[in-house]
């Protein structure tokens, strides 16, 4: 090696290392000592005996945890879908229409993405007192304007509950997928656009033919990280419903079930360590190969100008 | 560490209060309690007075002042089902009367009978005669909606703890309450109300100043520190002598001595599943239609019997 690449790369190090040295020390050290940790019996927070594999068998097969296991990842499911083909496709559209410079679409940007960087905790406090059923602006307006039948138990219905969470989730995060998507269609030059246009393309052989094939990339991306936080979703629950993903484990996810057990819920419930560093290993490794899954299949799709 | 022989004043304590402290490994005490809760019915005195209502004697004079006050236009009851341990309180407080208080708990702990009893199940189901008497879409109704909506005086009964009595005061001082026990089914028979030790003061075996905090230990199980918690914190005292100061927490005391284990707190808290996580949902579910109490009562005894000796014969 030269001497300037010996140079170049021990720069490369010293810039690498820090963040190296944090992700290291805060996600990968956690992460191997969870995989420790799922190993053991535990009595509170004293571990006791190796017991391999046998905290992953009651989270598959023993009662309550698997049927909490199951019902958690049937609620994650549906936070994916519901994100998907909510959240992802309007980002979609709604990137579109401001690369497309309609009217306002300035406004629309600023205020589209506001909502990203409140506190996730602040959002979900302020909508679980809107969708308060008697005296939450929501229901209220929903009496005056005529509409009482649809003056619901949002977040009491074991239903409506997740679905209504889903909503805030995706009001508070809409901006984010818009302004990659937004981001991504810019990057197309225009030449390829107008190519498009002299060709006799509208609108929507615009979109599928031309741009959405371009912005793979985006794609890849925005479904990837639904995937991830899919998976992970914990805070909004937490303060939208309480730890014990109530009414009747109706939105209770891998996230909250994770948190309970491991802790334990507070003044009900005893930290179980072992079984709760299991579900921690497990949420990894689901969230880890469909991700990584998700994100080779879209590669794939991935078209180069 | 055990404070058996370092506090002598523990001798004169209640079985309630000690059976909070005491290690179920060696039966040694290892805190000074220093409160207990009852689980009772609050009510608003000036609605009572305007519709010339009356403290109900029995479950279905209660059903009828509930009745009464809705037709009025009032909400009759603040409690909601958001929260699942809001609604193991309203347990604690309806149900003892249904399944036989003391004398079920004791068959129950020991494993002559258990959580599947029909006593047990069909005293879960008087909470569905409570759904029509609580406010609209109760299921998204909180733990801090309920206490506004009787503080704010929209809601004319609180079933809850006897903690909130000091709460309720501070936020609303011309919110005249007063509480009442849990009707039995019958005027006349005794009404059992759920008690349970809420905390107490511990000392760490490690610590470097043994002697001090022994001695500090101490001074919290007087009648002078019992005396002081209950007049300034509102809250019931278990040091023996201790009189607290205003009608509500007085008649507490009288209250109590009909007292009977908040039984799944109590009982069964101390291991998981507990039985307390099991039934706040499962009783979520029931409230909700989506299961019935037989549901309820076997999810609840299938999860305890995992870790509960006694049930597993």
């Amino acid at each position: 090696m030269t001497n300037r690449n010996v140079h170049r790369n021990l720069w490369i190090g010293f810039f690498v290392l820090p963040g190296l040295f944090l992700v290291g020390l805060f996600i990968i050290l956690p992460l191997f000592l969870s995989l420790v940790n799922s190993a053991f019996a535990w009595e509170g927070i004293e571990r006791r005996a190796f017991v391999g594999l046998d905290n992953f068998a009651s989270i598959f097969s023993r009662f309550p945890y698997q049927k909490r296991f199951f019902n958690a990842v049937r609620n994650n499911l549906v936070w994916f879908t519901g994100t998907m083909l909510l959240q992802n496709s309007t980002g979609l559209l709604f990137g579109f229409l401001i690369s497309k410079r309609i009217r306002g679409y300035r406004l629309y940007k600023s205020v589209f993405f506001i909502p990203v960087i409140f506190s996730i905790v602040a959002v979900g406090f302020l909508w679980t007192l809107y969708l308060n059923p008697q005296l939450g602006i929501v229901n209220r307006t929903l009496k005056e304007i005529g509409l009482k039948r649809l003056a619901l138990s949002w977040l009491g219905d074991t239903r409506l509950a997740t679905p209504t969470i889903i909503a805030v989730n995706i009001w508070r995060w809409l901006g984010f997928p818009t302004l990659v998507f937004h981001a991504g269609i810019n990057s197309i030059p225009e030449e390829n656009l107008e190519a498009a246009t002299l060709d006799g393309a509208g609108d929507w052989t615009m979109f599928w033919r031309v741009i959405f094939p371009l912005i793979m990339p985006s794609i890849t991306i925005i479904t990837v990280l639904t995937l991830i936080g899919s998976f992970n979703v914990f805070e909004q629950i937490y303060v939208m419903e309480g730890l014990a993903g109530g009414p009747y484990y109706s939105t209770d996810t891998l996230g909250t079930l994770f948190y309970r057990t491991a802790f334990g819920a507070v003044d009900t419930g005893i930290p179980q360590i072992g079984i709760g560093s299991a579900i921690g290993v497990v949420i990894y490794l689901l969230t880890f190969a469909a991700s990584g899954i998700s994100a080779v299949m879209l590669r794939r799709r991935e078209v180069e100008m | 560490m055990a404070l058996d022989d370092k506090v002598p004043a523990l001798k004169s304590f209640s079985s309630v209060a000690l059976s909070g402290v005491t290690a179920r490994k060696d039966g040694k005490i290892y805190g000074v309690p220093f409160a207990t809760q009852t689980l009772v019915i609050f009510y608003n005195k000036k609605v009572y007075a305007k519709l010339n209502l009356k403290e109900p004697e029995s479950w279905d004079e209660f059903l009828a002042n509930l009745k009464a006050i809705k037709a009025a236009g009032i909400t009759p009851l603040a409690n909601g089902g958001k929260e699942g341990w809001a609604l193991e309180v309203l347990h604690g407080v309806v149900c003892p009367n249904f399944y036989g208080a003391s004398s079920y708990y004791n068959a129950l702990v020991k494993g002559e009978t258990n959580f599947t009893d029909e006593r047990y199940q069909k005293s879960l189901e008087k909470l569905l005669e409570l759904r029509p008497y609580m406010p609209e879409n109760f299921m998204s109704v909180s733990y801090a909606d309920m206490q506004m909506s009787f503080i704010n005086e929209i809601a004319a009964h609180f079933i809850g703890g006897i903690w909130e009595a000091g709460y309720f005061k501070s936020q609303n001082p011309a919110l005249e309450l007063d509480i009442f026990p849990g009707p039995a089914a019958k005027k006349g028979d005794p009404r059992y109300v759920s008690s349970y030790a809420d905390g107490s003061y511990g000392v760490y075996s490690g610590s470097k100043n043994i002697d001090a905090a022994v001695k500090f230990i101490n001074f919290t199980a007087t009648k002078e520190f019992g005396q002081f918690f209950t007049d300034n914190l509102l809250q019931l005292s278990p040091v023996p002598g201790v009189v607290p100061k205003g009608e509500i927490l007085q008649k507490v005391l009288k209250l109590n001595q009909n007292s009977t284990p908040y039984v799944t707190l109590v009982g069964f808290r101390w291991e998981e599943p507990t039985g307390s996580a099991l039934l706040q949902s499962a009783l979520q579910g029931m409230m909700a239609d989506q299961i019935s109490s037989k549901d309820v009562v076997n999810e609840v005894q299938k999860g305890v019997a995992i870790w509960y000796k006694p049930f597993q014969k």
